[in-house]
C-alpha cells in the first residue's frame, strides 16, 4: 500500500519558489525505457497517478521470424493495448519479476510478487493465469512465459531462504472491520484492510480457514502445507480470527455493527453442493463434489467405484475425475452439455486430466440415474444439440435424437457449481437477486445494507481464486473508502502504445528453448495423492526468464508530475529511473 | 581460453559481413566474424548476387565457386504496370540460393585468415565514453564481452548495431516489405530474371528468378512498401497468387507448385541511407539501409559497402584512430561512389508509387536500351 501522505510531504520539499513566487518543480524523472522492466512499482506508487505502462509493438511482418502466423500491422498495433498485467485482476506485473529472475534477483521478484499478493505458493500452483493468455511470447512466437510456475519457484525460494515471514500490520486506525469467510476472498480483503491500519476480525463458520482451499482444492494441485504455511504468514500476528462463527447467525449483522465492528465485508462464499434434480440423484453412490472433495480431503470414508461418472465440464469436475481415479476408479468419465471446444474447464486442466486417462463424453445431458435397488448402476444420456441461455441466464441444453447411450456407474458425482448459503444470506435482511445472492451495486460490491461489502464466489462469477481474491481487494478498496468518507472507483488502467522506434522485432532476441515444466508420470500420480506438478529448478526458471521480450516499460506525464522522485526512490531496478531537469512546468490541473 | 580481444569484429556473416572480414583478413588484420545463425542456413531473398559485387568477388578469389554454384542470367527483363516489357543483357550477375552463396562467401572469409563464430549472439554494444569498444555476446552457452578497436555492424536489415547506435531508420515510406517461396513447374522454363512493376502493389513488384541448377526452381517473391502494405487487404502470399492469376506476366506461373514455405523479411531501402558511422563502429548492407530493392541489388550493395568499410577500417588501424571523425571517411567514400547511382535508384521509387509516371518512364526507356544496361551494372 503506497503511504500518499507521505510522499506528498516529500514532494513538496522537492518543489521550490520561482522568481516570481510561485511553486516550481525542481526535478523530472527520465526513464531508461531500454532498461526498464515494468514491474509497477513506480506506477503503483506515483501519487499523481503520472506513471503509465507502455506497450511495444512486436514486429511480426515477414514469416521467417517466428513460426506462427504473419500479421497486418494494424493487429500488430492492437496488440499493444494488451499486456501480462493488464489481464492479472490483482495488480501483478509479471515482466517486473520475470526479468529480475532473469537477473538471478530472487530477492527483488519475492518483493514484487508478496507486494500485492498475500497468497503467492497458492496462486503460483493453482491461478488460472490469465497473464499467460496475454503473453506475447506465446501469441506471437512459441510458447508463454511460465509466469505461474516462476511464481511458484520464488515462493518456494522465500519459504527455504526465510523470506517469507509473517506478516506485521500498523494499527493506526481505530476502527474495526469484521471479515465474514477464511478464504481466499476473505483473506484477500482482511490483509488489504489490515495493511491499511484497521484493525480485523475474520469470521470463520469451520473450524479452520482456507474455505475452498481447504474443502475443495485437490492436494494433488495444492499440498495443503502450502496454504496453511502461507494463510498462517499472511494473518500475520495482526489479523484475528474466531472460528466456528457464522457471520448470519452467530453473530447477526447487527450484534457486529452492536459490537464495534464499523464495516462488515461478506466472503462466505458458495459452501453448498449442487445435485441436478434428475431422478435417482439420491441413490447411493451419488455425491455432489463439494461432499464427495471434502470427504476425500478431510479423510472421511467415501466409497468409489470401478466406473464413476463425474457429470459438469469445469475445473472442479477435471479436480472430481481425477481424485476419483486416485480413490481407485478404474475408470472415470466427464459428461458435459458443451461440447469440447466450449467446455467451461481450462484447456490444460482437461489435458491434464486426459494424461491421467479421465474420458470426456462431450455434449451429453444426463436423463437419469438407473439402479438396482438404489445403488447407481448407469447413468443415462441424451446426445446435445446445442446450449441454450434462458432470460434468467440458466443455461440448458437442447437435445438431439439419436445420440443417447446408457453409461455403466457405480459412483456419480455432480460437479455442477455451488450454491451459497441461502439462508444465512436471508437472515441477514440483504436483498437478494433471483439466484440467492447478495444484491451488490458498483464494482465493491456494496449490498443494500450500508457498510456491508460483498466479495468472491458469493457473487457467483467463475470461481477461479485469483478472482476471488481480486473481488476481495476490491471490497477492502471500497469498505476503506466508505470508512474513511471518500469516493472510490477502481483504478481503470489502460496501456499506451509505445511509439515505433520501441518496436521490438523477435529476430533480434536470443534464441531460447522454451522451458518444459516438469510433473509427475500418470503412473507416478495416479498413485497418490502427491503434488503432480514439479519444481523446474532455479537456474531453469532463470534461463528461461530470459525469454520474456519485455513488451512493457513505464514513461511519465510530465503535466501530471510532480518531480517528488518517488519513482527514482523505489525503482527495484537500479538506477533506470534518475531525476533531471524538469519537464512539464506546469502542475497538475495547470494547463501544461 | 577463448580469445577475447580482437582488432576489428564484424557483426553479422552474410555476404556484407564477409566480404569486409574477408578484405581485412587479407589484409593482415585479427578479424573476428561471428553470426547468430550456424551456416549453411536460409535467407529470404530473390537470390540474386548482383553484378555490381562481381569484381569484389573476383579480387577476394571466390567469383569462380559462386559461378559453379549458380547461374548467370542472359538478360533482366522488366515490365511496367501497363505491362510494357524492356529488358537489358547481363553478364556478371548471378543467381544463387542465398544458402548456398553466402556460405561460400563465409567460408572464403575463414580462408583468408577471418575467425568465424557460429551461432554467436550479439546482444549489446561495449561502449565507454561514447566510444564503441567491442559487443556483449552469447557464445557457446556463455554471455562475454568481447574487446576491439572497430565494429561493423553487418548484422543485417533488423540491425542491433544499428539500434544500439542510434542509426537504425524504421520509415514506413521507405522500408519494403518482401517475402519469397521457391515453385516448380514454370511453363516455359525460366531463364531471365524478370521484375514485374505490378499495378496491383505500386510502389511495389514481383519478382522471378531461375535456379536451372536446381531442379529449375523458380524463386517467386514480392516486395512492396511498408506504408502501402499497412493498408493493404493482401498479404504478401496473396499478392503474389492474384498476380500469377492476372498478370499476363504471370501466366507461366499458373501451373507452377510451391515447393518451400513462404519467408519473408523486411528491407529498409537506401531511401533512409544516411549516417553509417559512429566513434569504433560503422555499418555496411542492409544494416546501413544500402539496399535498392528496386532493382535487386542488396547482395551487392551490401558487398560494396564493405569494401568501403574495410578501406575505411585499414586506414583508422593504420592511424590508431576510431573516433567518429576518422571514421567519417567511410561517408566520404560510399557517397562518392554509390550515392549518385543510390539517388537515381531512389528517382525510380518515387516514380514507381505513381503507375502513369512509370508507364511514361518505361515508354522513354523503350527507345534507350542501354540505360537500362546501366541501371543494372551490365
Amino acid at each position: 500500500m503506497k503511504d500518499a501522505s507521505g510522499a506528498v510531504l516529500r514532494a513538496s520539499l522537492r518543489w521550490e519558489r520561482g522568481g516570481g513566487g510561485e511553486l516550481r518543480k525542481a526535478a523530472s524523472p527520465r526513464i531508461d525505457t531500454d532498461r526498464c522492466i515494468s514491474c509497477g512499482t513506480c506506477l503503483g506508487a506515483c501519487p499523481t497517478g503520472a506513471v503509465q505502462e507502455m506497450q511495444r509493438q512486436i514486429c511480426r511482418l515477414c514469416p521467417d521470424c517466428a513460426e506462427g502466423e504473419i500479421m497486418f500491422p494494424r493487429d500488430m498495433e492492437a496488440l499493444t493495448r494488451r499486456s501480462c498485467s493488464l489481464a492479472c485482476p490483482l495488480g501483478h506485473f509479471p515482466e517486473g519479476y520475470l526479468n529480475l529472475l532473469a537477473r538471478g534477483d530472487w530477492e527483488g521478484a519475492w518483493k514484487l510478487i508478496s507486494a500485492v499478493n498475500p497468497l503467492p505458493g497458492v496462486l503460483g500452483r493453482i491461478c488460472s493465469r490469465p497473464c499467460e493468455e496475454e503473453c506475447k511470447r506465446g501469441i506471437l512466437i512459441d510458447r508463454p512465459m511460465p509466469i505461474r510456475a516462476a511464481k511458484r519457484e520464488v515462493a518456494e525460494w522465500a519459504r527455504r531462504s526465510g523470506m517469507a515471514r509473517p506478516r506485521r500490520y500498523p494499527r493506526h486506525i481505530d476502527m474495526r472491520v469484521a471479515v465474514a469467510g477464511g478464504g481466499p476472498a476473505g483473506l484477500t480483503a482482511a490483509c488489504d484492510l489490515a495493511s491499511l491500519g484497521y484493525r480485523v476480525t475474520v469470521f470463520e463458520k469451520g473450524p479452520a480457514p482456507g474455505g475452498m482451499l481447504r474443502l475443495a482444492v485437490p492436494s494433488f494441485r495444492l499440498p495443503d502445507e502450502v496454504w496453511e504455511r502461507e494463510y498462517s504468514l499472511a494473518l500475520g500476528e495482526g489479523i484475528e480470527v474466531v472460528y466456528g462463527a457464522a457471520v448470519g447467525s452467530s453473530p447477526t449483522l447487527d450484534e457486529l455493527f452492536t459490537g464495534g465492528y464499523r464495516a462488515v465485508i461478506l466472503a462466505m462464499g458458495a459452501p453448498a453442493g449442487k445435485k441436478l434434480p434428475i431422478p435417482g440423484s439420491d441413490f447411493q453412490g451419488v455425491y455432489d463434489a463439494l461432499t464427495f472433495m471434502g470427504a476425500v480431503k478431510q479423510g472421511r470414508p467415501v466409497r468409489v467405484g470401478e466406473r464413476v461418472v463425474v457429470i459438469g465440464g469445469g475445473s472442479v469436475a477435471t479436480d472430481v475425475a481425477r481424485t476419483a481415479m486416485r480413490k481407485g476408479a478404474a475408470e472415470a468419465t466427464l459428461v458435459c452439455i458443451e461440447d469440447e471446444c466450449s467446455m467451461p474447464a481450462l484447456s490444460w486442466e482437461l489435458e491434464e486430466a486426459r494424461r491421467e486417462g479421465v474420458k470426456v463424453a462431450a455434449a451429453h445431458a444426463p436423463l437419469r440415474i438407473l439402479s438396482s435397488w438404489m445403488q447407481a448402476e448407469a447413468v443415462e444420456l441424451a446426445g446435445v444439440a446445442c446450449v441454450r441461455c434462458d432470460d434468467l441466464g440458466r443455461i440448458y441444453p437442447e437435445l438431439e435424437e439419436g445420440r443417447g447411450m446408457t453409461l455403466p456407474a457405480d459412483t456419480v458425482i455432480f460437479a455442477v457449481g455451488q450454491g451459497v448459503d441461502a439462508a444465512a444470506l436471508r437472515r441477514m435482511g440483504l436483498e437478494l437477486d433471483g439466484a440467492g445472492r447478495p444484491k451488490t451495486t458498483g464494482p465493491g460490491g456494496a449490498t443494500s445494507r450500508n457498510g456491508v461489502f460483498a466479495a468472491g464466489d458469493l457473487l457467483g462469477g467463475q470461481g477461479s481464486v485469483v478472482e476471488a481474491m481480486a473481488s476481495g481487494r476490491r471490497a477492502a478498496a471500497a469498505a476503506d473508502a466508505f470508512l474513511q468518507g471518500k469516493e472510490w472507483a477502481p483504478e481503470e488502467r489502460q496501456v499506451g502504445s509505445a511509439p515505433l522506434e520501441e518496436k521490438i522485432f523477435p529476430v533480434r532476441l536470443e534464441k531460447l528453448e522454451p522451458l518444459r515444466l516438469p510433473s509427475l508420470s500418470p503412473d507416478e500420480a495416479l498413485s497418490s495423492f502427491r503434488e503432480v506438478d514439479l519444481s523446474p529448478g532455479m537456474e531453469e526458471v532463470e534461463a528461461d526468464a530470459r525469454r520474456c521480450m519485455r513488451c512493457g516499460y513505464v514513461e511519465v506525464d510530465h503535466r501530471l508530475c510532480i518531480g517528488c522522485g518517488t519513482c527514482r526512490d523505489l525503482c527495484p531496478a537500479g538506477d533506470v529511473i534518475v531525476m533531471g531537469p524538469p519537464q512539464g512546468l506546469e502542475p497538475a490541473g495547470g494547463e501544461g | 581460453m577463448m580469445r577475447r580481444h580482437w582488432e576489428v569484429i564484424v557483426v553479422g556473416a552474410g555476404p556484407g559481413g564477409s566480404t569486409a572480414a574477408a578484405r581485412l583478413a587479407e589484409a593482415g588484420v585479427e578479424v573476428l566474424l561471428v553470426d547468430k545463425e550456424r551456416f549453411p542456413r536460409e535467407k529470404p531473398c530473390s537470390d540474386i548476387y548482383g553484378p555490381f559485387g562481381a569484381r569484389t568477388y573476383e579480387e577476394l578469389g571466390v567469383y569462380e565457386r559462386l559461378l559453379e554454384a549458380g547461374y548467370v542470367y542472359p538478360r533482366v527483363i522488366l515490365s511496367s504496370p501497363d505491362y510494357t516489357v524492356l529488358s537489358g543483357p547481363n553478364q556478371k550477375g548471378l543467381t544463387c540460393p542465398r544458402r548456398i552463396g553466402d556460405n561460400i562467401l563465409k567460408e572464403n572469409a575463414a580462408r583468408l585468415g577471418a575467425e568465424v563464430w557460429e551461432e554467436c549472439w550479439v546482444h549489446d554494444l561495449v561502449v565507454e565514453d561514447g566510444q564503441v569498444g567491442g559487443v556483449r555476446a552469447k557464445y557457446q552457452g556463455e554471455f562475454m564481452e568481447l574487446r576491439c578497436k572497430l565494429v561493423i555492424g553487418a548484422d543485417g536489415s533488423h540491425s542491433w548495431v544499428a539500434k544500439r547506435l542510434g542509426l537504425f531508420g524504421d520509415d514506413y515510406e521507405q522500408v519494403y516489405l518482401a517475402g519469397r517461396a521457391y515453385f516448380k513447374g514454370c511453363n516455359p522454363p525460366l531463364r531471365d530474371v524478370e521484375v514485374h512493376y505490378d499495378p496491383g502493389f505500386t510502389p511495389g513488384f514481383v519478382c522471378l528468378s531461375p535456379h536451372p541448377h536446381y531442379g529449375d526452381v523458380v524463386n517467386m517473391g514480392v516486395g512492396i512498401q511498408m506504408k502501402k502494405y499497412v493498408d493493404s487487404p493482401l498479404n504478401a502470399e496473396e499478392m503474389t497468387a492474384r498476380f500469377v492469376a492476372e498478370s499476363p506476366h504471370g501466366e507461366k506461373m499458373r501451373g507452377a507448385v510451391q515447393v518451400s514455405r513462404w519467408m519473408g523479411w523486411r528491407v529498409p531501402s537506401a531511401g533512409q541511407v544516411g549516417k553509417n558511422h559512429a566513434a569504433g563502429a560503422l555499418l555496411v548492407g542492409d544494416a546501413g539501409s544500402f539496399v535498392e530493392p528496386f532493382i535487386l541489388e542488396g547482395v551487392a550493395s551490401a558487398v560494396r559497402s564493405a569494401n568501403y568499410a574495410a578501406r575505411t577500417a585499414l586506414e583508422a588501424l593504420e592511424d590508431g584512430d576510431f573516433s567518429e571523425e576518422s571514421l567519417a571517411r567511410y561517408a566520404a567514400k560510399w557517397e562518392a561512389k554509390m550515392l549518385p547511382q543510390l539517388k537515381a535508384l531512389q528517382g525510380l521509387a518515387v516514380t514507381a508509387a505513381d503507375p502513369q509516371a512509370l508507364n511514361a518512364a518505361f515508354a522513354a526507356l523503350k527507345d534507350d536500351p542501354e540505360a537500362v544496361a546501366r541501371v543494372f551494372g551490365a
